[in-house]
């Protein structure tokens, strides 16, 4: 009996664990940037619908023929293998980067331009649904974009490289309380740039939401233009650090059948082992 | 095993909470208006459009149709239609006189709109006092712009005006009344001279040939006086007092020629307003005005006509006298309208004054808690005032009325209640029987305990709970049963809810041996004694375990024999004893 007692609390937790995780997994991201959120911040819809391939890790970059690849790294924060990615660009690679004004900010750093966050842009005049979204004019031949929670930096000397600019209507909220203040600057702000390095460029957009689910339909010809029929490869190693989206992603690429074989056999043994109990 | 089952749904639950945690949604963005962001812009495109710089109107093409929420947008829309429509004029250069007035009279009526947009966007604006400043700048914009199209038309007139006429007196602003004497030649075949009020075209009167020559014939127009400006409504043509009026030829083939373009001057009343902005009910109110002319005036209180006076040059001043006029406990207003004259126009001077309320002086004697023997209390009131007063007092379930004559002292015994204590709350309304004087309402929260019936409430306490003593159980079962007397009760319910009420004394009430002998037991995760099991019986039941082992057994059995020694015989074992037992027994399943 004793025995028998101090087994069943360290076996419920064990299944309670489990059934936990199993349904943590089963239950859709929220993670901003994972190819397993089908969320509005999510890239489920970019990995789905331009057949993407997830890359784990950046190293695993040097593996892959730069010049036929172009890579989208979007990311909350923190610089990762500036190494691994200049590599692939100067190996003729396109990257198209995007995130929090930190990851930006650096990623200009790492590529030799001073940058520094101003603050985020606010258009009320070419603002989608009051929701943060701006249409956004570029001076690219694949037309204009729309961004959700746009910033502006303050770039020193890659001025002529910016590519997008907001509208004269827009504004920078340097305070944040998302009204125009008086002493907030008024007019077109750069929000995106165009950096060479080798032979490949890297396209740096200045905003939090470019490529998720939420815009990417606004954004989907711009996105096919400027990568010219290359695979597209999506940068996951922010995500894949957090254990439980690494098993999601993995359930994932395996088109959830595995997942569903897994879930149906532990609902199995939970019926089983409850059965044997009465 | 179910008790351990159990543990299975916190866990799980536990994870779930866990889950629910990590999957909120997102937060959703309320919808706003930034004002002054939108008061920003009116004044950038405003600035270019005195310039006369095209990119204010190709903002304003763009900021006309975007989505401002809420009831500014008829606003937005207008102000901005006005804008487009001040530039569709710049553009236009072959219009007729009239035509090009006619826009220009629509953009004239337009600027209001603007000025009406401004005003509203300065109100809710989050920054009150940079959107003051942006104000100023914007109203500075709408001048510039007005005067923009004013010009605009003026240069417009004269270009199609005749240059051939004479006008007496030459000047630059006349007054209102003056007579203008206007002589045009000959040639030009005059039916009538007309004046019109200009952007409006609203016409003020014509005028017959006054006599000809030879060469000219003369026409007389008196300006129009103040009084006639506001009978014809052109009031809200005038710009800082001043009215435009275009003299025209109305000419035999019933054509129009434009003569001449004048402004008249008018005048506001110079007139001081001084009075208190407190009174006193039943005090007199002084008004003092200052005037610098005479005028003719009316003076309104809260809205209807006191008196009509006329001011002389000096100070006047006016006693209002409460008895006449019936001022309003609280804020009250006093209008003094200046009526128009021939040079001066209409105005009203607004001042606003409390009145005061009096009360008659009284004393009410009513404290916080208070203690009674019969749930009646004495409320006592002093009037210290020299008039009577009737006094209202009202508990709500209890409402007296008694008269005070001035100086006296009066009682009242309010009914409290029969509760041992209450909480009441007393109204008081004291009323002058004549006077000046307003109602004094006084309200108190007390607490008031009944002696009598607290006593009477213990007692009944007591004798109920001795009575109760000795049929504690039966009263129970037989109040939680009670309201199950409709329902059908089977005998198998009340065995249960029977032994649910008696389980303290079955575990052993009293026997601290017993209730260790019952811990040892749940700590060796056996199953515990059902309701109609004894000890032995038990004992018998879960000694066929293989799980217990003979040395556990055999320390069980003594524990049990001790149980029942301390359950059910006079001398009690030593409760030590039984702690060493329980102790032998948790170390020997340790070991094993």
């Amino acid at each position: 009996m004793l025995l028998a007692k101090s087994r069943v609390i360290p076996l419920s937790t064990l299944i309670a664990v489990i059934a936990g995780l199993l349904v943590i997994t089963s239950l859709p991201s929220d993670l901003p940037y994972s190819a397993a959120n089908s969320g509005a911040g999510g890239l489920h819809r970019l990995y789905e619908e331009l057949g993407a391939r997830v890359l784990y890790s950046l190293k695993d970059l040097s593996g892959y023929d730069a010049a036929g690849y172009a890579l989208i790294v979007a990311r909350r924060g923190g610089l990762e293998n500036m190494v691994g990615l200049k590599s692939f660009v100067e190996r003729g690679g396109l990257v198209i980067a995007y995130g929090s004004p930190d990851y930006i900010v650096g990623l200009l750093r790492g590529l030799g331009v001073n940058a520094t966050f101003k603050g985020y842009v606010r258009d009320v005049m070419f603002g989608v649904d009051n929701q943060g979204y701006i249409v956004v004019n570029t001076t690219s031949r694949c037309g204009n974009i729309v961004l959700g929670n746009p910033y502006t930096l303050e770039l020193e000397g890659a001025l002529e490289n910016s590519f997008a600019h907001s509208s004269m209507f827009s504004y920078v909220d340097l305070n944040g309380n998302g009204f125009y203040d008086l002493e907030e600057p008024l007019g077109q702000f750069p929000l995106g740039v165009s950096i060479t390095s080798g032979n490949g460029h890297v396209i740096i957009v200045f905003a939090k939401n470019f490529l998720d689910n939420s815009v990417l339909d606004p954004n989907k010809q711009f996105l096919k233009c400027t990568v010219e029929g290359r695979p597209v490869l999506i940068d996951q190693s922010e995500v894949a650090g957090n254990p439980l989206e690494l098993l999601r992603l993995v359930l994932y690429k395996q088109d959830g059948h595995a997942y569903i074989t897994l879930m149906l056999a532990f609902i199995l043994a939970l019926v089983a082992y409850f059965a044997s109990w009465k | 095993m179910k008790r351990n089952s159990r543990l299975f749904l916190p866990l799980l639950f536990s994870v779930l909470v866990i889950i629910a945690n990590t999957t909120t949604g997102s937060t959703s963005t309320k919808d706003r208006v930034d004002c002054l962001y939108l008061l920003v812009l009116l004044d950038k495109v405003l600035d270019y459009a005195v310039r006369g710089d095209p990119v204010g109107e190709l903002m304003s093409k763009y900021i006309v149709n975007a989505g401002v929420f809420g009831d500014l947008h008829d606003l937005h829309v207008s102000a901005y239609t006005a804008i487009l429509d001040y530039y569709r004029v710049l553009h236009v250069t072959s219009e007729t006189p009239f035509n090009l007035t006619s826009g220009a009279y629509r953009i004239l009526e337009g600027l209001n709109d603007i000025g009406g947009y401004a005003s509203r966007l300065s109100a809710c604006s989050h920054d009150a006092e940079a959107a003051k400043a942006l104000s100023v700048s914007v109203n500075a914009k709408l001048r510039g712009l007005r005067d923009l199209v004013y010009a605009l038309i003026k240069v417009s007139y004269r270009a199609r005006f005749t240059d051939a006429y004479q006008v007496r007196p030459l000047k630059d602003t006349y007054l209102p009344g003056e007579v203008v004497e206007i002589a045009i030649p000959r040639e030009i075949r005059v039916e009538t001279m007309e004046a019109y009020a200009w952007p409006s075209f609203l016409r003020i009167r014509d005028s017959l040939p006054r006599e000809c020559n030879e060469v000219y014939c003369a026409y007389e127009l008196s300006m129009p006086t103040a009084m006639e400006l506001e009978h014809l409504g052109l009031r809200r043509y005038l710009i800082e007092q001043v009215l435009t009026v275009g003299i025209f030829a109305k000419l035999l083939n019933g054509s129009y020629l434009g003569v001449y373009l004048v402004t008249v001057k008018y005048d506001l009343p110079r007139v001081q307003v001084d009075m208190p902005s407190t009174v006193k009910r039943g005090d007199i109110l002084e008004v003092k005005v200052l005037s610098e002319d005479f005028y003719n005036a009316s003076l309104r209180l809260n809205g209807f006509e006191a008196l009509n006076i006329t001011f002389k040059p000096g100070t006047t001043v006016l006693t209002l006298d409460p008895v006449h006029y019936n001022y309003t406990l609280g804020l009250n207003t006093l209008e003094i309208c200046v009526n128009a004259s021939i040079r001066t126009l209409s105005h009203c001077y607004s001042r606003v004054f409390t009145v005061e309320p009096v009360h008659p002086r009284v004393g009410i004697s009513l404290g916080d808690f208070a203690l009674t023997w019969s749930g009646f209390l004495t409320l006592t009131i002093s009037n210290m005032d020299v008039v009577d007063v009737h006094a209202v007092v009202d508990t709500g379930v209890f409402k007296q009325t008694i008269t005070v004559p001035g100086g006296c002292i009066g009682q009242v015994n309010i009914f409290t209640g029969i509760l041992p204590v209450q909480g009441l709350n007393v109204n008081i309304g004291i009323t002058a029987t004549r006077g000046p004087y307003d109602e004094l309402k006084v309200s108190r929260s007390i607490y008031v305990v009944n002696v009598a019936a607290t006593i009477i409430l213990t007692l009944v306490s007591v004798l109920l709970s001795s009575f109760m003593s000795s049929r504690e159980k039966s009263f129970i079962v037989a109040l939680i049963t009670a309201w199950k007397r409709y329902m059908p009760v089977s005998v198998r319910h009340a065995e249960l809810e029977v032994s649910r009420l008696l389980k303290p004394y079955k575990l052993g009430l009293g026997s601290h041996v017993a209730l260790l002998y019952y811990e040892l037991v749940r700590r060796l995760g056996i199953r515990m004694p059902q309701v109609h099991e004894t000890l032995r019986e038990h004992f018998m039941e879960i000694s066929r375990s293989p799980s217990l082992t003979l040395t556990l057994k055999k320390l069980m059995w003594k524990m049990l024999l001790i149980a029942e020694r301390d359950l059910y015989y006079s001398k009690r074992p030593p409760l030590e004893e039984a702690r060493r037992l329980y102790e032998d027994v948790l170390n020997a399943a340790r070991k094993e």
